[in-house]
C-alpha cells in the first residue's frame, strides 16, 4: 500500500492548499454577491411593478362618483400579466382592498395592491424565490362640474340676489360662486378647476370686483383684508343674530384645530351667507361645495366670530 | 540583506512564494469577478429604477410625441447621475424606446411597454456590454399640472 504524502509545511506546499481555500472563498463570495444582486433587483422591479399596477389600475376604475372595485381588479390583473417575462411570474392577491379614507368618505379611496413574484434563482436548478410586495395609493374622485341646483336652492339664490344691486360684490360673487357649485374640496387642488377649499372658493367668487379680498392666500388673509378695509364685524353670542347678516357677507368661524394651531382668533372656515339662514361654502365634512344651513356647519353659529361686508 | 532573502525564502519554506505566485491570477481573476459582478448589479438596479421613472413620465403625456420626449429626458436625467459605469458603443443602440401594444391609440387604457438601453462598461471586458430593462405600463394621460401647494391652509 502506497504510504500517503504528508504535506511539508515548512517547505511551503500548503501554501497551494490555502490558495485553494482562498479561491473557493472567493468564489464562493462571488456567487453570493450576484444571488444577492438578483433578488435585490428583483425585489425593486417587483416594488416599482406594484406602484405601477396600482396607479394604473386606479386610475382606469376612477368614476366620476367613486371607484369600480371590478374594473381595478381587472385592470391590475392585465397590467401584472403584460409584465411577465421570462421565468418571472407575477401573481395578484385577490381582492384588490379598496378602503374609505375617513375625512372625505366618498372623494377619496385608499387602494390597496399586494403583488407576489416568483423569480428564479441564479444558485440552484430549479430554485425559485417568492417575493412579496405591496403598494397604496389614494384614490380621488372627481364629481361632475356642475350640480344641478334644486327648487329650493334656487329660490335662496334667487332671494339673495334680488337684495343686492347687480354692480355689487356681493352679488358678482354670488353669481360667481354658482359654476363652482358640487366643485370637490381638496387642500392640494385648491387652485386647479373643479376643486377648492374653503378659502380658496371665498377668494375665487369675489375675484372679479375691485372690491375683493384678493386673488390668493388663505382664510387669514380674507379676514386680514377685511378688517384693514373696515369690513370686518365681531359676532357676539347672545347679543348678534342671524338677522344682522345680508346675501353676500362673508363669515368666519372658529375652528378647534385653528385653536390648536394658536390661528388669529381660531379662524378655522369661510363662507358666504346666501341669506334665509343659507350660506354656500366649501364644506371639508361634505367634501364639495353645498349649501347648507348655517347652524348645520362646523360650529354653528356659535362657533362664529364675525362677518364682512363689503360696501354697496 | 541578501543572505536574509535566501534564508528566509530558499531555505525555510521557499515553495510557499512559489505556491502563492502560482494561485495568484486565479484570486486576482476571482476578484475581477466578483467587483464585475457588483458592477453588474449597480447598473441592472439603476436601470429598472431608470425604466420605470421614464416610464411613469410617459403614460401621463397628452401624446405619444410628447410621451417619448419626456421618456427620454427622465432617461438622460436619471442615468446621467451614474455616468461612472455608462461607456460608449460601437454599435447605435436606441436608449429610449417606448411602443404602444396592439396597435392601440395613445388613449387611457392602452398599454406602453418601454424598453431603456444603457451600454456598461464593466472590469471584465466579456461582461461590458449593452444592458436593457423594459416595463410595461397603462397609459393614464394628463396629470394636473397648474395647482399650486399650500401649507395646511383650511
Amino acid at each position: 500500500m502506497r504510504k500517503s504524502k504528508k504535506i511539508d509545511w515548512r517547505k511551503g506546499a500548503g501554501s497551494v492548499i490555502i490558495g485553494m481555500f482562498i479561491v473557493l472563498a472567493c468564489f464562493s463570495v462571488a456567487l453570493i454577491v450576484m444571488e444577492h444582486g438578483n433578488l435585490f433587483r428583483q425585489t425593486t422591479k417587483t416594488q416599482m411593478l406594484s406602484d405601477a399596477i396600482a396607479d394604473g389600475a386606479t386610475v382606469w376604475a376612477q368614476t366620476p362618483l367613486s371607484v369600480d372595485e371590478a374594473q381595478l381588479n381587472t385592470m391590475a390583473a392585465k397590467i401584472a400579466y403584460a409584465n411577465q417575462y421570462g421565468s418571472t411570474s407575477y401573481s395578484l392577491y385577490n381582492p384588490i382592498i379598496t378602503e374609505d379614507l375617513s375625512r372625505d368618505s366618498f372623494t377619496d379611496k385608499l387602494v390597496t395592491v399586494h403583488l407576489d413574484a416568483r423569480t428564479p434563482l441564479l444558485i440552484g436548478r430549479d430554485g425559485y424565490a417568492d417575493i412579496k410586495v405591496g403598494s397604496q395609493v389614494r384614490a380621488l374622485t372627481q364629481l361632475p362640474n356642475q350640480v344641478s341646483l334644486t327648487d329650493e336652492e334656487i329660490q335662496i339664490i334667487a332671494s339673495a340676489l334680488n337684495q343686492l344691486p347687480s354692480d355689487s360684490a356681493q352679488y358678482k360673487a354670488i353669481i360667481n360662486s354658482l359654476p363652482m357649485m358640487g366643485w370637490i374640496y381638496s387642500q392640494q387642488y385648491r387652485w386647479v378647476e373643479g376643486y377648492r377649499d374653503c378659502s380658496s372658493f371665498v377668494i375665487t367668487s369675489f375675484r372679479t370686483d375691485e372690491r375683493n379680498y384678493g386673488v390668493s392666500g388663505y382664510s387669514q388673509t380674507i379676514m386680514e383684508i377685511a378688517r384693514s378695509n373696515g369690513w370686518f364685524n365681531a359676532w357676539f353670542p347672545g347679543f348678534s343674530s342671524v338677522d344682522d347678516l345680508q346675501p353676500g357677507d362673508v363669515l368666519y368661524w372658529r375652528g378647534q384645530w385653528a385653536v390648536d394651531e394658536g390661528r388669529t382668533s381660531g379662524l378655522g372656515h369661510v363662507g358666504i351667507y346666501l341669506g334665509d339662514g343659507k350660506i354656500i361654502h366649501s364644506s371639508s365634512s361634505a367634501g364639495r361645495v353645498v349649501i347648507t344651513n348655517i347652524f348645520g356647519t362646523s360650529g354653528g353659529s356659535s362657533g362664529l366670530i364675525g362677518y364682512s361686508r363689503q360696501p354697496i | 540583506m541578501k543572505k536574509f532573502i535566501q534564508k528566509s525564502f530558499w531555505r525555510k519554506g521557499g515553495g510557499e512564494i512559489i505556491g502563492f505566485a502560482y494561485i495568484l491570477p486565479f484570486i486576482i481573476m476571482l476578484l475581477c469577478c466578483l467587483i464585475a459582478a457588483a458592477q453588474i448589479s449597480i447598473v441592472s438596479q439603476r436601470l429598472s429604477y431608470t425604466a420605470y421613472n421614464a416610464c411613469r413620465s410617459a403614460v401621463v403625456s397628452v401624446d405619444e410625441t410628447t410621451a417619448r420626449e419626456r421618456g427620454l429626458a427622465v432617461f438622460e436625467g436619471v442615468m446621467g447621475d451614474s455616468a461612472i459605469l455608462v461607456g460608449q458603443s460601437d454599435t447605435p443602440y436606441e436608449p429610449f424606446e417606448l411602443t404602444i401594444l396592439d396597435n392601440n391609440p395613445w388613449q387611457k387604457g392602452s398599454f406602453v411597454r418601454c424598453t431603456v438601453r444603457v451600454y456598461v462598461n464593466t472590469l471584465l471586458p466579456f461582461t461590458s456590454g449593452v444592458r436593457e430593462e423594459t416595463i410595461v405600463m397603462m397609459i393614464e394621460n394628463t396629470a394636473p399640472t397648474d395647482f399650486q401647494p399650500v401649507d395646511g391652509a383650511d
